[in-house]
């Protein structure tokens, strides 16, 4: 028999999990690892070795995203499993190989980066989160995929209102249509631009899609406009968050700061601790094809289950000192944190690792040292604390900074 | 022989993605028992095919050595 939550453990829609998911984590690590959440309709497991096994057996699917994703991107291959899903993401992935995204991407990714510093640094300040985080991935993501500047404040639009779609739990029929909306002008927009790139190919992102080829299966016009708006939306939301998730950490760290200012090569260790200890998405669901037992408990077929990564990243069975944020951790090797053989589980495991790791990892480090290369000290402003927000995607909303220019 | 790369999977890490057999086809397959079958020892283009298949494997299951013997 399957527990509910005990009483004093804050649930997952209540405003005291908001404020401190992370005390939630821990108790229901302990004392509730299988619980069913009757708001959420789910059940919830929090232990790294359950999440992780969730990633990796068959048994839990990803057809939850036919309800969660599906309405507003179209199918795509996050929802897709077996033969659909080997070749779909066949055809996608060798966009964000390392040779690809190292490449002629790494001019496109610096340019925006240049281009965003450089609007405030002189100014001596910034709100990190809406002058930077904010606007980077989704510029990125349009100039890869060639789009025009002139039409990024459209773009900007869309991805609010697609973000707001997903992120409504309490079913809001505003933001609902709203959501529904954006897909539609998305649509709209996109579609005659990828039947021009597949008569005019250039070599932008998008004309490499139409082009793409494996075992004779093309994306048609409608699953390349359903990729894009994934990788907008899903991929620039949780790079837009884990960048402010990072300088929230560092500043509040000045002593790891500073040793990353020195060592420019540990760049990737800090990100891997932020995606460890403040993941952007803090939770995925799954949906079980068959019976499962799991954390001495069952689950029946047809059930939704919430996978709370962010409280697997912080699991003491895993990982030493679990709520303390050091990039120098020794129970971590950096270089893997980027692949499927990743410890921490921000990119989840198995078959549906996050194909755009190494676009996000790319964008983070060159952002990043444009950001320390154009400064001589970074801080928080006198007074102001970063506060986390966001129960399925989280980050601090603000970020004051104060800046020393480089000389 | 030089310049043969040594392929082998760590079957405990696939979880039968199938990338591999996209990336390269002529390495590896899936038998009619649903295995994953694939050939110990390449050279050429298939080595390069094999290091992108390698790269692209989301679970990091394609281990890679250079033949020495």
């Amino acid at each position: 028999m399957t527990q509910s939550l005990p009483e004093h453990i804050p649930g997952i829609l209540t405003p005291a999990f908001e404020s401190d998911p992370y005390r939630s984590y821990a108790l229901m690590r302990e004392e509730a690892p299988l619980y069913y959440d009757d708001q959420l309709q789910a059940y919830v497991i929090s232990r790294y070795s359950d999440v992780a096994r969730a990633f990796k057996d068959p048994a839990f699917t990803n057809r939850n995203y036919e309800w969660q994703l599906e309405p507003v991107h179209g199918r795509t291959i996050v929802q897709m499993d077996g033969r659909e899903h080997a070749t779909k993401r066949a055809i996608v992935a060798p966009c964000f190989r390392p040779k690809a995204i190292l490449g002629k991407l790494t001019a496109i990714i610096e340019g925006n980066a240049v281009r965003l510093v450089d609007e405030f640094v002189g100014r001596g300040s910034c709100e990190f989160s809406a002058e930077f985080s904010r606007l980077y991935p989704i510029n990125v993501t349009a100039d890869m995929m060639g789009l025009p500047v002139e039409d990024l404040e459209t773009f900007r639009g869309w991805y609010s209102a697609i973000i707001d779609f997903l992120g409504n739990l309490t079913q809001d029929e505003a933001v609902t249509q709203a959501g529904l909306r954006a897909r539609d002008e998305m649509a709209k927009y996109m579609l005659p631009v990828i039947a021009e790139r597949r008569r005019n190919p250039g070599d932008d992102l998008l004309s490499t899609l139409c082009a793409a080829e494996v075992d004779g299966v093309q994306m048609s016009d409608e699953e390349i406009k359903s990729f894009a708006s994934l990788l907008l939306t899903a991929g620039g939301e949780t790079t837009d968050k884990v960048l402010t998730s990072l300088l929230a950490k560092l500043v509040e760290h000045p002593d790891q700061l500073a040793d990353v200012r020195r060592g420019r090569s540990l760049i990737p260790a800090a990100l891997a601790e932020t995606l460890r200890v403040a993941p952007p998405l803090h939770m995925v669901m799954r949906q079980t094809a068959v019976d499962v037992e799991i954390a001495d408990g069952a689950i029946p077929a047809g059930s939704t289950v919430v996978c709370l990564i962010a409280s697997a990243n912080r699991d003491p069975a895993v990982f030493s000192n679990p709520d303390h944020f050091d990039i120098h951790r020794t129970d971590v090797d950096a270089s893997r944190e980027f692949s499927g053989a990743s410890k921490q589980l921000a990119f989840v495991h198995g078959r549906h690792f996050c194909v755009g790791s190494l676009l996000a990892k790319q964008e983070v480090e060159v952002g990043l040292n444009v950001l320390l290369d154009r400064t001589s000290d970074i801080r928080l402003q006198a007074g102001f604390v970063p506060v986390e927000e966001g129960v399925f995607t989280r980050a601090p909303r603000k970020l004051l900074l104060d800046l020393t220019p480089a000389p | 022989m030089a310049g043969h790369t040594r392929v082998s999977v760590d079957m405990d890490r696939c979880v039968y993605t199938l990338q591999c057999t996209y990336h390269a086809p002529t390495v590896f397959d899936v038998n009619d028992d649903g295995e994953m079958t694939y050939t110990t020892e390449v050279a050429g283009d298939a080595a390069e095919a094999v290091r992108t298949a390698a790269e692209l494997c989301p679970s990091q299951a394609i281990r890679l050595a250079p033949d020495t013997r």
